[in-house]
C-alpha cells in the first residue's frame, strides 16, 4: 500500500508529493468525505514542516500519528453536532440525489466498519490499507501493540458478524 | 523463512473494499495542492526574512489605528473576543442589512455561540463588535467550517403544487427577499385573475382554462427578476438551471417548528442524511400532512412530493412513500461537512438577517 511505503530520506517537498496521496486515502478511510480528509492530511504536513525529522520512517510514523489524530478531531467536532442534537426517527423515502463513491459490491462492508468503534477502525484502517506492522500501529495510535491486535481480532468478529446479518 | 499468515475471507473482502473505496474517493490522478507555504530551504522553520518583521510590525500598527479611529468615530466603543491558546479561526460576520437594532444584535451573537457549539466550538467567544458586525473566536474550528455560519437558516417543507418546464433564465443574482435584500414587490399571481391553487386538490378544481392560465405564468416565470419569497405564502422557485420551475404551497414546517437536527450516515452508500426533529405542533402537522399525501393513499400523485428550501433556495425534492410519524429527513449528500454545517445552522434560532463572512482567519 501507497502509505506504509518504505521511504529514503526525501526532503519536505518530496515527502509530501510521496505521501499526499495515500495519507489522503487512509484519511478518506476514517472521516468518510475527500474535503475533511484533505484537510487532515494538510495539517499533518503543516506541523511535520517544523519539526526536524531525519529519519524517514519517523516522518511517516509523524504522518500517520498526526492524521489520525486530525481525523479523530474531525469526528469528535462531528460527534459533538449529534450530541448537541437529539435523535430523530428517518422517514422512509429515497434518497433524490445519491452520490455513489462506494461500489455496490464493497457497500456493505464499508457501512459495516463504519460502524465500528472509531479505533477499531483505526487498527484495521492502518492494518489492512496502509499495510502497517502492529508496532507502526500502536505507535500512531498511541496504544500498546497487544491492544492492536485484540483490537483487530474483535474488529474482525465484528465485522463477520454484521455481514453475516445481512447475507 | 516464515510464510504469512492465511488471510481470512473477511480480511480479503476488508483489502479489496478499501482499496477500491480509497481509490474511488481520490483517483492516483489526483494532484496534490500546494501547501500554503513554501518549502524551499530559504523558507526553513525557525527562519525569518529580515524584511518580514517590520512589514508585519507596520500593518500592525496601521490596523490598530484605523480599529481604533473607527470605533472612536462610531461613538461606541466595541472589542474584539479575546483568541484562546490552541489553533482555531477568528471570524468576523457583517450583516448584509444595515441599522440592525441592539436586540437584533444580540439575538443574533446568541445564534452565532450555538451554531459554533453545533460545529463543536463548545468555548466560542462571541461578541459584537460594530454596530453591524459580530466578531468571533471559534476554537478548533478551520475556516472552511465556517463559511455558512452567518446564512438565515429559514428551513421550510413545501407541498409541491405543480412544476413546469420553460425557456431557461438565470437564478436571481441578489439576496432574495427571504435573506433580507429588496426584491419586486409586484404579486404576479394577482394576473390570474383568480386565487391561485396553493394545493394540488385547488389545482385539480380549477378549469382547464385556469390551469393553462397558471401554467403559462409558470413557463413565463423570470427566474433571475421575479421570485416573490414570502415566508408562510404560496411561492415560485427555480432549479439551478433556471429551466424547472416549482410552485409551492405554504410551509408545512419551517424553522421555527425545528427542535434538534442530526447528521446520520445513510444505510448502505456512503451517504449522510440530515434529520430535523421537530416540536409538538410542527410535529403534528407533518405527521398529519404526510398521514394524507403519500404513495399508499394516491399512488404516483406529485401531492406526494414536498421539497426543502433553506433560505428560499431548493435544497431537494422527496416522494413520501407512507405516513410518517416521526421527523423528516431532509438532506442526502456524500458530503459530510456541508451537513453538518447545515445542521449547525438550524440549531439556535433564524437569524434576523443574512451576515457575510467578511475574514476567517485560523492559526
Amino acid at each position: 500500500m501507497q502509505a506504509g511505503t518504505p521511504t529514503t530520506e526525501l526532503g519536505f517537498e518530496e515527502l509530501y508529493r510521496a505521501h499526499w496521496h495515500g495519507m489522503v486515502r487512509v484519511a478518506i478511510l476514517l472521516v468518510d468525505d475527500i474535503e475533511s480528509a484533505k484537510d487532515c492530511v494538510q495539517d499533518a504536513f503543516l506541523g511535520l514542516y517544523g519539526r526536524p525529522l531525519r529519519n524517514p520512517e519517523a516522518q511517516l510514523a509523524y504522518l500517520h500519528k498526526s492524521v489520525v489524530n486530525a481525523a479523530r478531531s474531525m469526528l469528535r467536532r462531528r460527534g459533538t453536532v449529534r450530541r448537541h442534537l437529539r435523535n430523530a426517527e428517518l422517514e422512509a423515502v429515497q434518497a433524490a440525489d445519491h452520490s455513489v463513491l462506494v461500489s455496490a459490491e464493497h457497500a456493505d462492508l464499508m457501512a459495516a466498519l463504519r460502524q465500528l468503534p472509531q479505533r477499531q477502525r483505526e487498527v484495521l484502517v492502518l492494518r489492512y490499507w496502509s499495510g502497517l506492522a502492529e508496532a507502526e500501529i500502536a505507535a500512531a495510535l498511541g496504544i500498546r501493540p497487544g491492544t492492536v491486535k485484540s483490537a483487530a481480532s474483535r474488529a474482525l468478529t465484528a465485522l463477520e458478524t454484521k455481514l453475516g446479518d445481512l447475507r | 523463512m516464515t510464510m504469512p499468515p492465511r488471510r481470512s475471507d473477511t480480511e480479503v473482502r476488508l483489502v479489496a473494499a478499501l482499496t477500491d473505496t480509497a481509490r474511488r474517493y481520490l483517483p492516483d490522478a489526483t494532484v496534490p495542492p500546494p501547501l500554503p507555504l513554501s518549502a524551499s530551504p530559504d523558507h526553513s522553520p525557525g527562519r525569518i526574512r529580515s524584511w518580514v518583521v517590520p512589514v508585519l510590525a507596520a500593518a500592525l500598527v496601521v490596523a490598530v489605528t484605523v480599529t481604533a479611529l473607527v470605533m472612536t468615530n462610531r461613538g461606541r466603543h466595541y472589542s474584539a473576543p479575546p483568541a484562546g491558546t490552541g489553533p482555531g479561526t477568528v471570524v468576523t460576520l457583517r450583516a448584509r442589512t444595515h441599522g440592525l437594532s441592539a436586540a437584533d444584535l444580540s439575538k443574533a451573537r446568541r445564534i452565532i455561540e450555538a451554531r459554533a457549539a453545533g460545529l463543536g466550538a463548545n468555548d466560542a467567544n462571541v461578541k459584537v463588535t460594530g454596530p453591524n458586525e459580530i466578531t468571533a473566536w471559534l476554537p478548533g474550528l478551520a475556516a472552511s467550517d465556517v463559511t455558512d455560519l452567518g446564512a438565515v437558516g429559514d428551513l421550510q417543507l413545501r407541498p409541491l403544487v405543480i412544476g413546469a418546464y420553460g425557456p431557461a433564465t438565470s437564478q436571481p443574482a441578489g439576496p432574495t427577499a427571504a435573506t433580507g435584500g429588496a426584491r419586486r414587490t409586484v404579486d404576479p399571481f394577482s394576473s390570474l385573475g383568480f386565487p391561485p391553487p396553493t394545493d394540488t386538490a385547488a389545482w385539480r378544481a380549477l378549469s382547464t382554462v385556469q390551469q393553462n392560465a397558471v401554467q403559462d405564468m409558470l413557463e413565463r416565470w423570470d427566474c433571475a427578476n421575479t421570485a416573490p419569497y414570502r415566508a408562510d405564502a404560496l411561492t415560485v422557485l427555480c432549479e439551478p438551471d433556471g429551466r424547472m420551475r416549482y410552485l409551492l404551497g405554504p410551509a408545512i414546517v419551517a424553522s421555527k417548528d425545528v427542535q434538534s437536527a442530526e447528521v446520520t450516515a445513510y444505510p448502505g452508500p456512503a451517504a449522510w442524511q440530515l434529520s430535523v426533529d421537530l416540536k409538538a405542533a410542527g410535529q403534528q402537522r407533518w405527521t398529519s400532512y404526510t398521514a394524507q399525501h403519500n404513495e399508499q393513499v394516491h399512488p404516483d400523485d406529485p401531492a406526494n412530493i414536498w421539497v426543502a428550501t433553506v433560505d428560499g433556495k431548493l435544497v431537494q425534492s422527496h416522494g413520501t412513500r407512507k405516513a410518517v410519524n416521526g421527523a423528516p429527513a431532509i438532506w442526502y449528500t456524500p458530503d459530510q461537512r456541508s451537513e453538518t454545517r447545515l445542521a449547525a445552522n438550524l440549531i439556535g434560532g433564524v437569524l434576523p438577517a443574512p451576515f457575510d463572512v467578511v475574514s476567517a482567519t485560523s492559526r
